[in-house]
């Protein structure tokens, strides 16, 4: 028995040793992309300022070192990235790239982070919900689910702000940061998520049912709810996690489109205006930090999953 | 009986969007100064726009539009995600590891920034590649090329993921055995096995597109007026939300409708052809 831990605790290790490797090789190719993006493609950033005097031209490409050989240009880029450097802002002067990311990150990430647990605790309920107390109506819930799943987000955001400004007599397109004005957003920003996720928790769940371990437990005694509830989620577990992880890059997407109804200084609206005012360093730098941040997210989740769900191999 | 409805309105839909060719264009092209923004009628049971034209009309002709995008951005992901797939399945370890990373790496950016990047970036000089088409087109086309280098990754993974669950599968070693060659194994063992996964996928990648450009439209970054789309539309009515909030619901209604009916109709045929989950059902 104890070979047979030590055995599975290595075995733990080699896999986090691999994601590590993974992830850093990830984190190259991440950079690589972005640097092709910056250098490579029809969008040169010189090309792309259009109107602009061939000596501004020229000191944008000598600031990127865009006329060097292309291994040299990287391994530059990459220093800068290592060094914390993204650049400057083309739309705020003598703001860095670096200092508005950060700025931005900070409300974006609290909204998802509140959304995020909000889809968690409500689709997990949701389906256990489903399948225990209204077992017989449980299609109802899944027609419900889909349904909810096929309506865009820019489709319901309209009509949701719209129903309360009719009920009630106000336009809730105001963010203050007072409690209340945190409400629609998160609730609009959590939706998708939250069916997402039930619909991926309920197939697993329902593979599950009827499984001979289930009803080995059903003979035992145990209630419906703590089957369902307890056993067959922790058997779905592995699944939920990995769905859990795909959800965020939604929530970050969701929150670009939220950001910019409610005019929320967050990630989104950053990224809104530095496409209306054609700010290169801020975009790619913004598509280097989401990227990086989901890429870290991934492999934490991965982490999570690995130690969380059962293991064969201690079953001894 | 859900499935039944879902058959019989996108039938009715598409009767529609292309009937709409047979209408007089000036109901919903032209403008009329004196039914601005009026409420929906039996003539019009959306009501019409801020410049007079009849909004059910205009939310038929957006689909011509927004259905032919969704389907040739879908198609060339097929073509492309699936040969792509396909190759590296074929691949050593190694080489299909590195491959699966830039995959990952891509479909770890969220496909609306991605999506914001590529068409900012590429539209102007994309629509340049196609001036030998009629304007209106150029902009449609280069659009439908930038949902499309923003959307293959997905396939390609899913192919990948299909074809190596295939290889591993026992009766693949039986083929081998019994002397079968690459071609028969391909389409006498693979593909069978694959087609039906395959086809829905790429038929669930149609609403996604179709989403992915109501989105961008509704952005400001996707079709312009004086074309139209049902992203162009959400995002009229958008502006005139608190004036007239029907020039949102109807686009909205039947769009939410048409991408629901999809969905559900193409898990109904893969529920009824997949042999495993065919069984699963009885």
């Amino acid at each position: 028995m104890k070979n047979k831990i030590h055995g599975h605790l290595n075995s733990k290790l080699i896999t986090i040793l691999s994601r590590l490797l993974q992830l850093s090789l990830s984190f190259v190719i991440l950079f690589l992309f972005v640097f092709i993006l910056l250098r490579q493609l029809p969008a040169d950033v010189s090309q792309s300022e259009n109107g602009v005097d061939s000596v501004v031209t020229e000191q944008i490409k000598n600031r990127l070192q865009l006329n060097d050989q292309g291994h040299l240009s990287f391994a530059h880029y990459l220093q800068n990235i290592v060094s914390g450097d993204l650049g400057q802002s083309y739309s705020r002067p003598g703001r860095s790239v670096v200092g508005l990311l950060f700025d931005g990150s900070q409300l974006t990430f609290v909204m998802a982070g509140i959304s995020f647990f909000i889809s968690v605790l409500v689709s997990y309920g949701l389906i256990v919900f489903s399948r225990t107390v209204m077992a017989s109506q449980r299609k109802i819930m899944d027609y419900i689910l889909m349904a909810v799943s096929s309506v865009p987000l820019f489709c319901l955001a309209p009509l949701l702000i719209w129903y309360v400004a009719a009920a009630h007599d106000y336009f809730p397109l105001v963010f203050d940061g007072t409690v209340s004005s945190w409400f629609l957003p998160v609730f609009l920003l959590s939706l998708k998520p939250t069916v997402s996720l039930a619909r991926h928790l309920g197939e697993r769940m329902d593979a599950e049912h009827f499984s001979t371990s289930n009803q080995w437990l059903r003979s035992l005694g145990f209630s419906e709810f703590k089957i369902v509830g307890f056993f067959s989620f922790l058997k779905a577990s592995s699944g939920y996690f990995s769905q859990m992880s795909l959800v965020l890059i939604h929530l970050l997407s969701g929150s670009f489109f939220i950001e910019n109804i409610y005019g929320i200084t967050g990630l989104g609206r950053l990224t809104f205006e530095s496409v209306m005012h054609r700010d290169w360093p801020l975009l790619l730098g913004l598509t280097l930090w989401v990227g990086a941040c989901v890429m870290l997210v991934h492999f934490l989740f991965d982490m999570v999953a690995l130690f969380v769900t059962r293991n064969k191999g201690m079953e001894i | 009986m859900l499935n039944k409805f879902c058959h019989i309105y996108l039938l009715v839909f598409i009767l529609a969007v292309i009937g709409i060719n047979f209408v007089d264009a000036g109901a919903y092209t032209s403008v009329q100064a004196n039914k601005m923004m009026a409420g929906p009628s039996w003539i019009a049971p959306f009501g019409f726009d801020a410049l007079g034209r009849n909004l059910f009309l205009r939310t038929l002709f957006s689909a011509q539009v927004s259905l032919f995008l969704g389907l040739v951005s879908a198609v060339s992901c097929l073509l492309f995600g699936f040969v792509f797939g396909w190759t590296i399945s074929l691949l050593p370890k190694i080489a299909q590891n590195i491959f699966l990373r830039f995959l990952e790496i891509c479909l770890s950016i969220p496909s609306l920034l991605l999506l914001l990047v590529v068409s900012v970036l590429w539209q102007e000089k994309l629509s340049g590649y196609f001036s030998f088409l009629p304007s209106a087109w150029q902009n449609i086309l280069a659009l439908a090329v930038c949902l499309s280098v923003c959307g293959w990754f997905s396939f390609a993974r899913f192919s990948w993921r299909v074809l190596a669950e295939q290889k591993q599968m026992p009766y693949m070693q039986s083929a081998l055995v019994i002397g079968a060659t690459p071609t028969q194994m391909w389409w006498k063992y693979i593909w069978p096995n694959v087609r039906i996964d395959v086809m829905v996928f790429f038929g669930l990648q149609i609403p996604h597109f179709l989403l992915a450009e109501g989105l961008l439209s509704f952005l400001g970054f996707g079709i312009h007026s004086p074309q139209s789309s049902w992203g162009l539309l959400f995002f009229d009515g958008w502006k005139m939300i608190t004036v007239a909030p029907h020039l949102i619901v109807g686009p909205a209604l039947i769009f939410s409708v048409t991408v629901f009916c999809l969905v559900y109709s193409l898990y109904g045929y893969q529920k009824t052809q997949d042999p495993i989950l065919r069984w699963q059902t009885y």
